[in-house]
């Protein structure tokens, strides 16, 4: 799709948007009738009221999953009318592309090329993805004696509750939502009450796709009032849910405490991005460039840390500093901004807390470190980089989610390996080298539920996406993420 | 001379057609040779057509109670078997040795790797999983399973007189097969040897046979039975394809493991000295006669000099000698037919260019010993470079660029094993992809376990050995097609 010719100034002045959430099948107000306001990071200001869910309406939404569940509509239709409903679902989203594109802009600051190009194409691409997959998915027979049959099938656990984040909030609820659907679970998605209004829209799209009322709810608020309640319910049979690690801890608590629903967490990352002094060190600061400062730095999997070979260093960061006029934040509105807004005003504090961290425990600023564009009432940093980093530093153990990067320097390729380690993450991490050895055996020894070879975040829908340590557990995407969404059962067949 | 055994009774001279020791119904005998002395060590049955029918009919009735055990069972009993080849190593290593030449050291390495495939068979026949299909229909079931084929053959080759045979009885015996076993006419004591410990392990009687005598009786008979389903073969590929035409009117499912021209490839970013081990090892191994034994060294002009001169002075370190002296680290060649060929071989290159620079000719010691040898200046076009050599040569090519050195190793009928040696990580990848054979070795000489699936292309053969995938090569599909309405 050529977007350039697209004027989003005049589609905004013609959006609608509303708030209410959807429950079996409608929109409708919360209980209590309380919103809260929509504020856009790009300029600031208010652009919607969205219904402020709680408690009420998440028992509502649970029983109008669970009677959709129990009586078949979704979950008894054979796999390939699940199928051409989803891939249905998948072509509406993409005839919405422009509108969804440009709220999921004005909701969260990203550019709206990227929105539109990568955003809804990759939410698109997942819903059709599982529904291409659900009808050539076998199940098993144990080999056994002649005298019985053992059957090993997978069948949906019942309702599936899904707590989504705002740095991309369709990609993320569309790898939850996606699996979770093609395998005929009912489905209640939270988004966060920083991005909510992409999560409604596609609840509306997926009723004119044909999926039953009741199959596929959102309710949005805040985590407290719907999220804690979601985790906590007897009647909710698990949850995925994707965000910081703190609240990913009290997620599984709660599985714990009440009806040991399945719990699943793609959690923070601190992610490693290690060049050793054979690399095309160029091509490694282009795409360390690309994947920290993409999205504003707001990914999981950023690759937050570089570890290098310290006789490669300067060329690297002279190669960085080069590529720095290709970052600089603008109106995510215009066609060619490659980096926007960071999501609000608590956000913004938050990662130049971290710079400041960073310039106070001796980190050496070498670029950016500002915060810009004042003027237009909403929230920019400039792309920044620290040199000189020890890994014990504030700015290399915790998760920034902003757009700075902490370049560490090693001796030893060893050294490498255990400075990359040494994070209570495990999310991605990446490897450079023309050694195929060297890299191999990098690739191996890094603990994390991703390495990239020579290259950043350049994989697909076909392979899973999930941490280590304290990244997470469970699999988004690829094949594995039915079993996340699925219950085993055996039947064992008497037969003489 | 006699063999001495800690077991003298694994020693067996007469063959195994269920469950009963037999001479051959002529009561005539071959002779079984030491290559190292050329001594007479034992005599087996001359057996034909009548006893190999024998062999396979009472397959077919052992089949039906083995297939009808679970894997469970017969994978406890196959265990048994796996344990008492180890517990009598030093023996079977002893007896190969003995009837085929290579040293000690490398006979007691095949009968744990033969080993090998029948503790990882037994395991793997517990995942003989089947499918269920999603049904287009709400009122059907579409159901698939995998059955064992039926009564097998095997007919093996002397340059491994264990492991070919482990590998084919692994599988089939795991799968629910019963099998027919004609082993090399110049080894077949060891097959003999292993025949007698699967008979003390449990393994029912008929389940495994093994006939010795004519090769040309022996085949025809099991190519041509009706009750025969399958049959695999490891050797030439003129036998190969000899076997497949006669298999074909009674459409039996075959496994050709054929011949191999296998290339090894230096290129000029590689550790030289890494590839001259990794040369030596798939070269000079079994004194050169495996399928998978480097056949053309091609060596990128920067390195070709160092390469070869380092090749050399490892050469220079091997030891001929009798594979049961613990010093030698190259046996004979297996008879008097090898040694023709790999001469005739050099001749031809020396005629059209070649220089020996190392070795060249038979060895002081006589027999079937013959020098282990380094050629350089060898082209494409040369005897050498275009057959298998099956002997201790080691043609080196020059080459120039990679896709130079890529099309030269693809050029050939042949596509088994093949290696290189590179560290550019994506120069890897690209011979990696463009090389046609079966089996790569990348930056080892060494290739072969029981997990990894062996095997060829082109003409070099069908179906895969060891692995998930060596067992499917003994079950046949069954789809069942349920209405439940």
């Amino acid at each position: 799709m050529s977007n350039n010719s697209i004027n989003w100034q005049n589609l905004r002045d013609n959006l609608t948007l509303d708030g209410r959430a959807i429950i079996n099948g409608k929109r409708v107000a919360a209980s209590s009738g309380q919103v809260f306001d929509c504020i856009s990071p790009i300029d600031g200001q208010k652009i919607a009221e969205i219904a402020r869910c709680g408690t009420h309406d998440v028992e509502f939404a649970v029983q109008a999953a669970r009677a959709a569940f129990n009586d078949g509509r979704w979950a008894k239709k054979s796999p390939k009318e699940r199928k051409n409903t989803l891939i249905n679902f998948s072509r509406l989203i993409r005839e919405n592309a422009e509108s969804l594109a440009l709220m999921e802009t004005l909701d969260m600051g990203k550019p709206v090329n990227y929105s539109l190009n990568v955003d809804v194409t990759s939410a698109a691409n997942s819903l059709q993805w599982y529904g291409e997959c659900i009808d050539k998915v076998y199940d098993e027979i144990a080999p056994t004696a002649d005298n019985a049959l053992g059957l090993i099938t997978r069948e949906a656990m019942g309702v599936v509750a899904a707590i989504v984040p705002w740095n991309y909030p369709m990609i993320m609820a569309a790898w939850k939502i996606a699996p979770a659907l093609a395998a005929g679970n009912s489905v209640i998605l939270k988004p966060s009450e920083k991005s909510p209004l992409t999560a409604l829209k596609l609840a509306e799209i997926a009723l004119e796709a044909g999926i039953p009322a009741g199959v596929f709810n959102v309710l949005p608020g805040y985590g407290e009032e719907v999220g804690s309640p979601l985790a906590l319910h007897m009647d909710v049979d698990c949850i995925a849910f994707t965000g910081s690690t703190n609240v990913g801890k009290k997620i599984m608590q709660y599985a714990g405490q009440s009806n040991l629903k399945r719990a699943w967490t793609e959690l923070g990352g601190k992610s490693p991005f290690v060049v050793f002094a054979d690399a095309d060190v160029d091509a490694a600061a282009e795409s360390c460039m690309n994947g920290i400062f993409f999205n504003q730095g707001e990914s999981c999997n950023a690759p937050s840390r570089v570890i290098i070979d310290q006789s490669v260093q300067d060329r690297f960061i002279e190669k960085a500093l080069s590529l720095m006029p290709n970052f600089q934040p603008a109106n995510p509105l215009v066609n060619d901004t490659t980096m926007g807004a960071i999501v609000d005003e608590i956000q913004l504090n938050n990662v130049m807390h971290y710079i400041q961290a960073g310039k106070a425990e001796g980190a050496n600023c070498v670029t950016g470190g500002e915060q810009v564009l004042q003027e237009s009432g909403g929230y920019y940093v400039t792309p920044t980089i620290f040199n000189n980093v020890k890994n014990s530093m504030k700015i290399a153990r915790e998760e920034i989610f902003g757009p700075v990067l902490s370049v560490i320097a090693f001796e030893n390729p060893q050294e490498a390996i255990s400075i990359a380690n040494d994070t209570p993450y495990g999310l991605a991490a990446s490897v450079w080298s023309r050694d195929i050895s060297q890299a191999h055996l990098t690739a191996k020894a890094l603990r994390a539920g991703t390495v990239h070879v020579n290259c950043y975040d350049e994989d697909d829908i076909t392979v899973p996406f999930g941490g280590y340590k304290q990244s997470g557990n469970g699999r988004d995407k690829s094949l594995h993420a039915l079993e996340k969404y699925t219950e085993l059962k055996t039947t064992w067949i008497k037969l003489a | 001379m006699t063999l001495t055994l800690k077991d003298p009774s694994l020693l067996r001279q007469q063959c195994l057609i269920n469950g009963e020791w037999r001479n051959a119904t002529s009561n005539t005998v071959i002779d079984v040779n030491n290559p190292a002395t050329g001594e007479t060590i034992a005599t087996v049955p001359n057996m034909g057509a009548d006893e190999t029918r024998q062999a396979i009919e009472s397959a077919e009735i052992a089949q039906k109670t083995w297939q009808a055990k679970t894997a469970g069972e017969r994978a406890k009993i196959m265990r048994q078997w796996y344990t008492l080849i180890l517990e009598n190593q030093e023996d079977l290593a002893l007896i190969m040795t003995s009837e085929q030449g290579k040293i000690i050291a490398e006979s007691r390495g095949e009968i744990g790797y033969a080993a090998s495939f029948i503790e990882w068979f037994a395991e793997e026949g517990k995942r003989v999983y089947g499918d269920i299909i999603p049904s287009p229909r709400a009122d059907a079931r579409v159901i698939v399973t995998k059955q064992a084929i039926g009564v097998c053959v095997a007919i093996t080759p002397w340059n491994f007189p264990a492991a070919m045979i482990t590998r084919k009885a692994g599988a089939a015996l795991a799968a629910g097969c019963s099998i027919v076993i004609k082993p090399a006419g110049l080894t077949p004591l060891t097959a003999l040897a292993l025949a007698e410990l699967a008979m003390r392990a449990g393994i029912p009687a008929g389940v495994i046979s093994v006939v010795t005598g004519s090769a040309r009786a022996i085949g025809g008979e099991m190519t041509s039975n009706p009750i025969v389903r399958k049959l695999s073969f490891t050797g030439s590929t003129e036998v190969g394809i000899q076997l497949l035409k006669e298999c074909a009117p009674t459409v039996k499912k075959t496994s050709m493991e054929l011949g191999g021209n296998a290339p090894f490839i230096v290129f000029d970013d590689a550790d030289i000295d890494a590839a001259v081990a990794g040369a030596m090892l798939s070269k000079f191994r079994n004194a050169g006669q495996t399928c998978i034994c480097a056949n053309r060294i091609l060596v990128q002009d920067s390195v070709y000099d160092s390469f070869a001169k380092k090749l050399v002075d490892a050469v220079a370190q091997l030891k001929i000698g009798n594979g049961l002296d613990v010093a030698s680290t190259q046996g004979p060649l297996i008879d008097a037919n090898a040694v023709d060929k790999v001469e005739s071989f050099i001749a031809d290159a020396k005629n059209n260019g070649a220089k020996v620079a190392i070795g060249g000719k038979r060895h002081v010691l006589g027999g079937t010993f013959f020098e282990p040898t380094v050629l350089t200046d060898v082209t494409r076009d040369m005897l050498i470079s275009r057959e298998e050599i099956f002997g201790p040569v080691a043609p080196l090519i020059r080459f120039k660029t990679e896709e130079e050195a890529i099309e030269i190793a693809n050029s050939v009928e042949y596509g088994l094993a093949s290696y290189f040696y590179a560290r550019d990580i994506k120069r890897v990848w690209r011979v990696g992809e463009a090389l046609e054979y079966g089996m790569i070795g990348i930056n080892t000489g060494a290739i072969s376990n029981e997990v990894a699936p062996f095997g060829g292309i082109k003409s070099s053969g069908l179906g895969r050995e060891g692995s998930k995938y060596g067992i499917d090569d003994y079950l046949e599909i069954k789809y069942m097609c349920m209405d439940i309405g």
